[in-house]
């Protein structure tokens, strides 16, 4: 372990660039007002210094983040803990919290993600926004948004943590609703903050269970607490309880069942929001939670698989989902919350550093078609319906090469990062065997379909007939500083998987390096799991599965491709044969749906009754009695006289009674 | 003989006091407050504070009372503005509520009064002796001066409540 | 001669008050036609002076005076929160573009006056002094409420203050009259203390035999307190006061009125309950007592919550919300442990920053609007930013996030609460908080909302800068509590 001062630039970095984006913002808003007839040219002069500004802010971050990383891999696997504690925020006697910081080997791996794949979004959003009045605020939500992530994956303590996910929440609800002239962005945004609010409930009060049974919210000292717990054999329960607790908040932030309606909402926002935030980084904070917290998740094993349920239920129907929409980035954001339960799947059969590769691998090509989907939106000038693309390979054959990358990664096709990452948590989920055979299953299913839609998206956008007006809408490639990020991207899609090769892999020494890497940090966990017991698994059964999943992904694949490289025809047979399937994948299951008609009206009718029993029949009732009868002399009185007072006066009393009963009723005698 | 006095007096201020609240004519709702006031000051003297009973009649009956009476004649509020004080017919209204919350009140009363722990002749006979003219004052501006001054600095603040609520306002005058 | 003049020491800041109170009467009449603002200005300085005098007692030995005021840290803690929510309040009234200033003199007097009551009620151990702190509170409340008589609603919001008011002192008189029946004295501590083995029974012999009248004491004496407080029922007047009344006048009423129902509301218990010297019995029955607010509390924040949802007024909202602070704060006092107690004590500090901040903001909204509708908040953030996100700042303590000051007066709730093993209560409040978010973060959404009619906003820069510091120690102090936490320790009743 090593104590070093200078960790906290990392956040730093970002959040002083949000703070020059916003004084930008400022600065524009000032001149505009000045200048009211001024073009844009000469009022935006400020505004255009934000991309600069903010993307070199995480350029900076990126860099120190490889200087954490080489500082770790120069000290021994066992004590590889960078530590800077800075600042001790509530003192309360028994329980201290302190904004301390640490970077161990997992969090090392997210802060490169986070900075590596946050610089390109940034280079690439300068010119995405290029002509968005409002990008000096953009770029400063964006930069506050990847301070508080690194804070989130730098602190190490849960509640340090939680100021990082209430912060990331916070940039989100504002990106998602960036564009709050557009009518729905401000209501996805409110969703998306209501869905969550359920989720950080959970988390606090796991948190609180978490304060109840070790006195600490640090998270290394939790992890040491619940082996020693183990070991006296009490609190199961409560174990169980905090990990279930903990698992509904990460369900919230990474999108799982059953609150998982609020990301396809959220894609309501610029597309690169879509792409750092709703894709690579904030919605697997969840993930990293769980593994960060691995000794507690794997003390409680029911929980495990009650998240494995939840998991393939989720990459299910977010996959079918995906199979039904139109909407290009609808597509990505069902893919997203299907791929997320991937993630869940591979944790709830213990593979903590396979989840994380995933992670990683996802992070490079969800970004990667997030950020080609917006080149190809922006190409067609904010055209989001796939069926009114078709045949865009032609007109932008740079972005469309990236997209078929990205594409196939995703689809994972073989030796791209996402067959690697995809089939080892399919490969451990078998490996964990008993119930997990069943998730096994369900993964293989959700893999053929994730190879279906990915290719089905590739064929209606870039292949096929032109389904829109070639002389008007004239679509065009996006300038270099949006095509580099892609290929930067592209390259990591296609060369990823070497980050942790499968055990069979011929090479000597080059297999599992992701995995080595971690092993420090979930060794606790796979102890406390597996009883130093891991699932082994013979190589022959290694290579059966393999070929099973590049099977499943080049025969989906290829089907997908087929059926809509030519047109819509197979859309609309499936929309015209079967109605009542299309439509109910389309809604995904129509989860929102029942959401709405179950849980919100009946609160919206709640707060109503109250409101007209308290307010309308016993307030109003009175305002309004004493208005009736009112006369200029008499008035005041008068309100005392018409029985309006009076009968509030009664409620009071009787409501008094009733509460001084109930309690001398339950002992207060 | 006693508890029979004290009930009756007990009885006659509680129906004066909903006779003030009912009460469609503003005199009779005066008179009404005048007989209960009669009723208390006859309750203080049966547990023989004199000078209380005395003080009563002379200050609350005898100059408070005659200046409401002047004032509601001054004002001239006749039956007709009164017509609209109409709580008994709102009570009425309500009567299950009324009934409700008033007997459970009154039972929950009588429980308690049931189970206050003895008091004793004793006790009863050192409280008599206090209800003097000597004792009250020493209580007044001895042991309880403060609060007496306090008292003073409410009433102050009370005068100034109604001069600055009743007085006239001068923007209307002006306009 | 002598034997006054140490007493009467001990009594300053209440002569203080009252020598300003009556000054400012005076000067009013003196400076008629003239500024008006003057008389404002010498209540800040004789508030300025109290606050000093009040500073150097903090951490003094506890003495008494004339057998019924007791001055001591607790007191002097809320006197100067007192004093402190009076000088903002006067800051407001200077400020307040809806006031014409006329009877400006009777304006002070009254603030000043139910200051005087405030100070009466949050240092005295005797119930006689305390009823009469707490009538000279709600007098002056009642005028105050009403001071723009010549508009319905403020007349109409002063009317149901009066009676709702009269009708719950009624009630506590008639439970202090019982407590006095039982026990022969009106001295908490003596209450408190007294074995039984005298007549009549005292509250350790009422106890051993029956506790029925006692409990009906404690509810009858209770629910004045609950009416300070607005705690559910008590509470029907509070959203039609608040909004009816004069802003400044709605803020004293949110702020400094609560705070000393809720200090009386500690001391009463503390003393009757916790206090060294109390018989055993009493001191268990104590705990059931806190069953009874436990009760209070949870029904509190739950109603006043969810009937903030759907108002449409911003001091109406405001007014809920005050209410389920109430239920908050009595989750502490619920505990029945000076730990508690610290906790609500420390509450109310945090609500005096982000309560005065809210009810600034209501001020200077409703006198550039002129409405103090939701509605009307859309896209004032871009009118007045500075004061719009002080606003949310203030909004976010409320509701209890880090990194304010709100959020770590509710831990220290909560934690006390599951200290104490109420962990529904605490599970309802946690519940409570999520809801209190929707109509909060409302508010904050309205404020930044475009709206296209585009007008500016007068500057008022010495209001607007008093807000920025209620905004920065909202978080100031939500990030480094001890200096606060610290102060209320050494201010503690047990």
């Amino acid at each position: 372990m090593a104590v070093v001062n200078w960790l906290w630039w990392i956040p730093a970095l970002p959040l002083l660039g949000s703070v020059i984006a916003a004084c930008l913002h400022a600065w524009t808003l000032a001149a505009r007002k000045r200048a009211p007839e001024a073009s844009a040219n000469d009022t935006d002069r400020a505004a255009r210094l934000a991309w600069p500004v903010a993307s070199l802010a995480v350029g900076l971050a990126f860099v120190l983040s490889v200087v954490a990383w080489s500082a770790l891999s120069d000290l021994p696997p066992e004590a590889r803990v960078l530590e800077s504690s800075t600042w001790n925020w509530i003192d309360g006697g028994s329980i201290s919290f302190g904004i301390s910081m640490l970077v161990d080997p997992l969090s090392s791996i997210m802060l490169l993600v986070i900075c590596g794949v946050g610089a390109l979004i940034h280079i690439y959003a300068g010119g995405y926004m290029a002509d968005d009045p409002g990008k000096a605020r953009f770029f400063a939500y964006l930069n506050l948004f990847v301070a508080m992530m690194l804070q989130l994956v730098l602190s190490s303590n849960l509640l340090g943590l939680f100021i990082g996910w209430e912060g990331v929440g916070l940039c989100s609800y504002l990106l998602i609703g960036f564009w709050y002239e557009k009518h729905g962005t401000s209501q996805a945004g409110q969703k998306a903050f209501v869905v969550n609010r359920i989720g950080d409930a959970c988390f606090l009060i796991g948190s609180f269970c978490l304060i109840d049974l070790f006195g600490t919210l640090d998270m290394s000292d939790i992890g040491a607490g619940v082996a020693d717990l183990l070991q006296s054999g009490e609190h199961n329960f409560q174990i169980s309880l905090a990990a279930l607790l903990l698992f509904g908040g990460a369900c919230g932030k990474s999108a799982q069942l059953p609150l998982f309606v609020w990301l396809p909402d959220a894609m309501a926002g610029p597309t690169p929001v879509s792409a750092l935030i709703h894709a690579a980084t904030m919605v697997t904070s969840g993930v990293y939670l769980v593994v960060r917290l691995n000794p507690l998740f794997a003390a409680a094993p029911g929980v495990l698989f009650f998240m494995g349920l939840v998991a393939a239920a989720t990459a299910f129907i977010a996959g079918s989902a995906a199979v039904a929409q139109r909407d290009l980035k609808g597509v990505l954001a069902y893919s997203t919350v299907s791929q997320l339960g991937y993630m869940f799947l591979g944790l709830s059969a213990g593979a903590w550093s396979a989840a994380i590769f995933h992670l990683v691998t996802h992070a490079f090509f969800k970004a990667l078609l997030f950020l080609a989907a917006g080149s190809v939106i922006h190409g067609v000038h904010g055209n989001q319906d796939m069926h009114k693309m078709g045949g865009l390979r032609k007109h932008m054959p740079r972005t469309a090469a990236t997209f078929i990358a990205g594409a196939a990664a995703l689809s994972g096709l073989p030796l791209l990062a996402g067959f690697f990452s995809k089939d080892e948590i399919l490969t451990l989920t078998f490996a964990r065997g008993g119930g997990h055979m069943g998730l096994w299953l369900v993964g293989l299913g959700v893999a053929a379909l994730t190879a279906f839609y990915s290719w089905r998206m590739v064929g209606l956008v870039f292949f096929g007939p032109a389904r829109f007006d070639e002389q008007k809408q004239k679509p065009h490639e996006s300038p270099t500083s949006m095509v580099l990020p892609l290929m930067i991207l592209a390259f990591l899609a296609v060369v990823g998987g070497a980050l942790n090769l499968p055990a069979v892999w011929p090479f000597e020494g080059s297999a599992g390096v992701l995995h080595h890497w971690l092993a420090p940090v979930t060794r606790l966990g796979d102890e406390i799991l597996f009883h130093g017991l891991a699932p082994h698994l013979t190589s022959r059964t290694e290579y059966i599965l393999l070929a099973i999943g590049a099977g499943l992904a080049l025969i989906y694949s290829h089907k997908g491709f087929h059926a809509y490289k030519h047109g819509l025809e197979r859309d609309e047979q499936f929309q015209n044969q079967r109605p009542l399937l299309q439509g109910t994948l389309r809604d995904a299951w129509g989860i929102d749906g029942a959401y709405t008609r179950w849980i919100v009206q009946p609160i919206k009718l709640l707060a109503f009754c109250v409101s007209v029993m308290v307010d309308k029949l016993l307030i109003d009732a009175a305002v309004n009695g004493a208005a009736r009868g009112a006369r200029a002399l008499g008035e005041r009185a008068k309100r005392m006289g018409d029985g309006s007072v009076a009968q509030t006066g009664l409620w009071m009393g009787a409501a008094a009674v009733l509460l001084a009963l109930v309690w001398m009723a339950g002992g207060g005698l | 003989m006693e508890q029979l006095v004290f009930y009756s007096l007990g009885l006659g201020a509680v129906i004066g006091a909903l006779g003030v609240v009912t009460a469609k004519n503003p005199i009779l709702s005066v008179l009404s407050l005048l007989w209960t006031f009669f009723c208390l000051a006859c309750v203080y003297l049966l547990i023989g504070f004199e000078f209380l009973a005395v003080a009563q009649i002379l200050v609350y009956a005898g100059a408070i009372m005659v200046l409401f009476l002047f004032v509601i004649m001054l004002l001239n509020l006749g039956t007709s503005e009164a017509a609209d004080f109409d709580t008994a017919r709102a009570m009425g209204r309500r009567l299950p509520l009324v009934l409700l919350v008033g007997c459970t009140l009154a039972a929950l009363s009588i429980l308690a009064a049931q189970q206050v722990g003895g008091t004793s002749d004793e006790a009863r006979a050192d409280l008599r002796s206090v209800g003097s003219l000597t004792d009250l004052a020493q209580v007044m501006f001895g042991t309880y001066l403060l609060a007496f001054e306090a008292a003073s600095i409410l009433l102050l603040a009370g005068t100034v409540a109604v001069v600055m609520l009743a007085k006239r306002e001068r923007r209307k005058n002006a306009a | 001669m002598d034997a006054y003049i140490e007493p009467l020491k001990a009594l300053a800041p209440e002569l203080l008050l009252t020598a300003a109170a009556l000054g400012a009467l005076v000067l009013d009449l003196l400076m008629r036609g003239r500024d008006s603002r003057f008389v404002g200005y010498f209540t800040l300085v004789s508030l300025a002076i109290v606050a000093i005098i009040l500073m150097n007692r903090i951490g003094d030995e506890p003495t008494a005076a004339f057998g019924m005021v007791v001055v001591d840290n607790f007191g002097t803690f809320f006197k100067l929160f007192t004093v402190a929510s009076l000088a903002v309040v006067t800051i407001f009234v200077l400020s307040d573009r809806n006031e014409s200033h006329h009877h400006i003199g009777e304006y002070y007097f009254l603030l000043l006056g139910a200051a005087i009551g405030i100070f009466f009620m949050v240092s005295t151990n005797h119930l006689l002094l305390l009823m009469l702190g707490l009538e000279l509170l709600s007098l002056a409340s009642y005028a105050l409420a009403g001071f723009h008589k010549g508009e319905r609603k403020s007349a109409e919001a002063a009317m149901k203050y009066v009676v709702f008011g009269g009708l719950s002192a009624g009630v506590m008189l008639y439970g202090i009259s019982l407590l006095y029946g039982l026990t022969g004295t009106l001295d908490l501590v003596e209450m408190a203390k007294s074995t039984g083995e005298a007549m009549p029974a005292g509250l350790a012999g009422q106890l051993t035999t029956s506790a029925v009248p006692v409990a009906l004491a404690m509810v009858l004496v209770l629910a004045g307190f609950a009416y300070k407080m607005s705690v559910v029922p008590f509470h029907f007047w509070t959203p039609d006061v608040y909004e009816g009344a004069p802003t400044p006048v709605t803020t004293f009423l949110a702020v400094a009125s609560k705070a000393a129902g809720v200090a009386a509301l500690l001391r009463f218990l503390g003393a009757l309950f916790l206090g060294p010297d109390v018989q055993s019995v009493v001191a268990e029955y104590g705990a059931s007592v806190g069953q009874l607010l436990a009760i209070l509390a949870a029904v509190t924040m739950t109603l006043g919550n969810l009937s903030a949802m759907r108002q449409t007024s911003l001091k109406r909202l405001l007014a809920y919300s005050s209410i389920a602070h109430a239920g908050y704060i009595l989750i502490g006092v619920a505990t029945m442990t000076g730990a508690g107690f610290e906790a609500a004590m420390f509450y109310m500090a945090a609500y005096y920053f982000m309560n005065l901040g809210a009810f600034g903001f209501v001020l200077y909204f409703e006198g550039t609007l002129g409405s103090d509708s939701i509605e009307a908040l859309k896209g004032y953030g871009f009118k007045a930013p500075l004061i719009s996100i002080a606003m949310v700042t203030f909004l976010v303590s409320l509701t209890g996030l880090p990194p304010t000051i709100g959020f770590y007066g509710k831990y220290l709730l909560f934690k006390e609460g599951l200290d104490a093993g109420m962990y529904w209560l605490v599970g309802v409040a946690a519940l409570n908080s999520v809801v209190s978010l929707f109509y909060y973060f409302r508010i904050a959404k309205m404020l930044f909302l475009k709206e296209p009619a585009s007008g500016s906003v007068p500057r008022q820069p010495l209001f607007a800068g008093l807000l920025a510091v209620l905004c920065v120690l909202t978080i100031y102090f939500g990030l480094l509590p001890d200096a606060i936490q610290e102060f209320v320790r050494n201010c503690l009743l047990i």
